[in-house]
């Protein structure tokens, strides 16, 4: 029988020995560098550095002056619809006191992300306004152009702890994010990110992309495509947050996280949800399996009322709020901003307002369809 | 299939891993398999094509050896060519030649409207082309008897580590490597090795990382300042030759894994110091193609300055149509020309490389600044596109964009770091001895941090797979 390996004609008279000495250098130099840049991962933020999320850790271990009373956490739509002004006159208090701390696409994973980060953004914090929507709760929410689930997006491949890695679905994924913990390929980046790095460590400055201000969705277009077609938006959008809902225990376990994450520092937390029009919801009626899943977000509120302030009406409105007030399916117009800020900071600061309070007695009526009519809120104030 | 994609590497892996545990004939038909997956991997549709090639070169070859009847000889020739160039020129010139003509016509006020297609170029089409004309001009002249084999020849054509974007190999060095026995030592698998991780380096870690910021240059010359948009072309010298360098190191490199030596085809051209010597080492086995093809085959310099010139010209302005339908490219080629001429006809122009130090760096400079003038039509999407480029990089007033001055020294050093010393050893891998481990380690390790840490992320295609 031949030699089946006879390509290799490894002469050990003839030729020079394996290179394993230079190859173990290589390797050491290789390793020397992971583990390195591994250490100073968190304090460089080599991970992600140019994301939104570095950009407000690096805002809060800098901002020595920034003593902020109330936190607000949630997405492009609390950006939206908290006017951070009107919440402090509302509240008699400077409106250095408040934040409006949210940002696109963001949820409590983020929050999370951002004060095991840079726990000083609590340090002077009384009260945390926590957004929760119900996007982030179904698993079955795809990525509008990976058509991946959103939590393989890059942002959750740098950031993600172990334990949230392990907890991947698929095992694909599990994979890949465990092989990304231990080598992070995030981390390959290109000659700008890591000059931007070294100039913050050599000139120990605060990084330059600072939080942005609130921006007020005033687009004349948007307004009048919405007046043409009222639920053109929420029937679209809707199609992609609620697509196949499939309520997330993974999301709610990190909501739990977030909430005793402040608790454990004092913090009075107040739950909330940003209205959309009522033909978000439409979606769902089409599928009672979807309702059932649904009806387990909203009992996982409820839970949560029971520890914690909640302030949740579904729907405009439930607040007392028409069309009028958004410029989309939830993103609001200036006016409706500062009329929702009002009403935000009313029915926290309303006497016996602690829980169980009228708002979380509301949702206890409401185990109807959440689209079904609702009392108006607004309407009492 | 990308060689910078993660399906790559698991297809190299596989197919290494059952080539070395196969006999020679059974080694030859494994690559001859996945080189055809490799190519279908691309678009199965266009097998047939490099299959039309093979087989009419093949029986071409066939014919020319076994007549003696020079009449025949030169038939079989013929009939080779022009099935070879048929399809290059249906899928690669057939539109750039109808609307150049039908241009040419409305300038004269006829009526324009001509048929195009929106045809699909096949990719590597340009140099398995090459490599068949190659072969066949080689057994017409003799040089190379026929390989009766249709394995071999058909490998020859197909070997999927040449096969998109070449080196173009010749017969006479690839045909003799197929057909003997391989054997593969520590030191081929060594050099394997370090030819990949250099070319994935130049290609991953630098050509792909300024990609962007030259893009961005020429999107909107406008936009940035003359000194900016010279930056620019700066960068476009080092990606391309990054991108085109790296895609060879790292075919040569696998090839060498498998016990085949493919040509050389980079030999660190900036460091040049004359147009002549830049092409002796830019795109070597092109070059070297169209020399021996068509610059001796139109009488080379053997007859007067004249015709040494008319034939450099010629010879250039085809070199730069073979990369693509463009007018830009034949600019590129007559650009090259007209230096290649200058240089012939200037005195004391070729002289040894005996010079001062001080006067071969000037000359190596003057040399690279000429290719990187040339690279703006290259790059460039049309004349007009070049002509905008141009007229906003004379407009030197405006401020120097730290980033773009801090990206192109880094990685005209990152590529003169890695270049120097093959330069001075005119090697192909760094030449560090066994002794000097440590170098070796630290310099290879280096290599490995800067293409972990520096490379991009996503597998971007290598400019030259659309020639």
């Amino acid at each position: 029988m031949r030699n089946r390996s006879s390509i290799f004609s490894f002469d050990t008279l003839q030729e020079r020995p394996w290179p394993s000495k230079p190859f173990g250098v290589a390797a050491a130099t290789v390793l020397l560098s992971v583990i390195l840049v591994q250490v100073l991962g968190d304090t460089l933020l080599v991970r992600d550095p140019n994301s939104r999320l570095a950009n407000a850790i690096r805002y809060f271990r800098s901002q020595e002056q920034a003593q902020p009373k109330v936190l607000f956490f949630g997405s492009s739509r609390t950006h939206s619809c908290v006017d951070p002004e009107t919440f402090a006159r509302e509240s008699g208090i400077p409106r250095s006191e408040v934040l409006n701390l949210a940002q696109p696409s963001w949820g409590p994973w983020h929050a999370l992300v951002l004060l095991r980060h840079a726990p000083e953004a609590l340090a002077s914090v009384e009260t945390a306004f926590v957004e929760l929507t119900p996007d982030p709760f179904n698993e079955n929410v795809l990525h509008p152009i990976t058509h991946r689930p959103v939590r393989s997006v890059d942002e959750f491949d740098a950031w993600s702890t172990y334990p949230e890695r392990v907890q991947a679905r698929d095992l694909y994924t599990r994979g890949k994010l465990l092989a990304e913990y231990v080598f992070p390929i995030q981390q390959r980046r290109n000659l700008i990110t890591w000059l931007q790095i070294g100039k913050q460590i050599v000139l120990n400055r605060p990084w330059e992309g600072e939080m942005p201000p609130p921006v007020y969705h005033d687009d004349a277009k948007k307004v009048a495509r919405l007046a043409a077609d009222p639920a053109f938006e929420a029937t679209t959008i809707s199609r992609y947050h609620l697509h196949d809902f499939h309520f997330s225990n993974e999301e709610a376990a990190i909501v739990r996280k977030l909430l005793a994450f402040l608790r454990e520092r004092g913090i009075e937390v107040v739950i909330f949800h940003p209205p959309v029009q009522a033909a978000y919801y439409d979606y769902l009626a089409s599928d009672s399996r979807m309702q059932s899943e649904f009806g387990k977000l909203r009992g996982f509120v409820r839970d949560l009322a029971r520890e914690y302030r909640v302030v949740y009406g579904e729907t405009l409105e439930d607040w007392g709020l028409d069309n009028s007030a958004v410029v989309d399916y939830g993103h609001f117009s200036r006016a409706g901003a500062l009329w929702f800020t009002r009403q935000l900071c009313a029915s926290i600061h309303a006497p016996n307002q602690t829980a169980p309070g009228p708002l979380k007695g509301r949702l206890e009526l409401s185990d109807a369809l959440p689209f079904a009519p609702r009392p108006v809120v607004g309407a009492a104030q | 299939m990308l060689f910078n994609s993660l399906s790559f590497v698991w297809f190299l892996g596989l197919v290494l891993a059952l080539y070395y545990g196969l006999e020679h004939k059974w080694q030859n038909r494994l690559l001859l398999v996945v080189s055809y997956v490799f190519y279908a991997a691309w678009d199965w549709r266009f097998l047939g094509l490099i299959w039309f090639i093979t087989l009419t070169s093949y029986l071409a070859g066939l014919v020319m050896g076994r007549s003696g009847n020079p009449a025949q000889r030169r038939a079989a020739l013929a009939t080779a060519a022009v099935a070879c160039l048929l399809p290059l020129g249906f899928y690669k010139y057939y539109d750039f030649f109808i609307l150049s003509f039908a241009h040419l016509i409305s300038l004269v006020g006829l009526p324009a409207s001509l048929p195009t297609l929106s045809i699909i170029l096949p990719v590597g089409i340009s140099f398995y082309t090459f490599q068949a004309l190659g072969y066949v001009i080689d057994v017409y002249r003799r040089k190379q008897p026929p390989e009766s084999d249709p394995l071999i020849f058909a490998l020859y054509m197909a070997y999927f580590p040449h096969l998109v974007a070449g080196p173009i190999q010749r017969a006479d060095h690839l045909i003799p490597a197929l057909r003997s026995r391989r054997a593969v030592c520590r030191s081929d698998i060594g050099i394997g090795l370090e030819l990949m991780l250099i070319g994935y380096v130049r290609k991953v870690a630098i050509a792909d990382a300024v990609a962007p910021f030259v893009s961005a240059c020429f999107t909107a010359p406008g936009d940035s300042g003359g000194l900016n948009l010279l930056l620019g072309l700066y960068l476009f010298a080092i990606q391309i030759y990054g991108d085109f360098a790296g895609y060879t190191d790292i075919a040569r490199g696998m090839s060498r894994l498998m016990g085949i030596n493919l040509m050389i085809n980079f030999r660190q051209p900036y460091f040049s110091t004359s147009l002549q010597e830049f092409w002796r080492r830019w795109h070597i086995s092109l070059s070297s193609w169209l020399r021996d093809y068509l610059y001796i085959s139109l009488g080379g310099n053997r007859h007067g300055t004249i015709q040494t010139v008319r034939n450099l010209m010629l010879t250039m302005l085809l070199g730069g149509l073979w990369h693509g339908a463009n007018w830009t490219f034949v600019i590129w080629g007559g650009l090259h020309g007209l230096y290649l001429s200058a240089e012939r006809l200037l005195p004391g122009a070729r002289a040894p490389e005996k010079d001062h130090w001080s006067w071969r760096i000037l000359k190596t400079v003057v040399t690279f600044h000429l290719v990187v003038f040339a690279w703006l039509f290259f790059r460039a999407d049309s004349l007009a596109a070049a002509g905008d480029y141009f007229a906003a990089m004379m407009h030197l007033g405006t401020r120097v964009q730290p980033h773009l001055l801090a990206l192109t020294v880094f990685y005209c050093l990152l590529t003169a770091v890695i270049d120097y010393p093959l330069y001075q050893a005119d090697a192909e891998i760094w030449p560090i001895r066994a002794e000097k481990w440590v170098a070796k380690g630290l310099s290879y390790g280096a290599l490995a941090v800067v293409l972990l840490f520096l490379g991009e992320t996503h597998a971007e295609p290598f400019i030259y797979f659309q020639f």
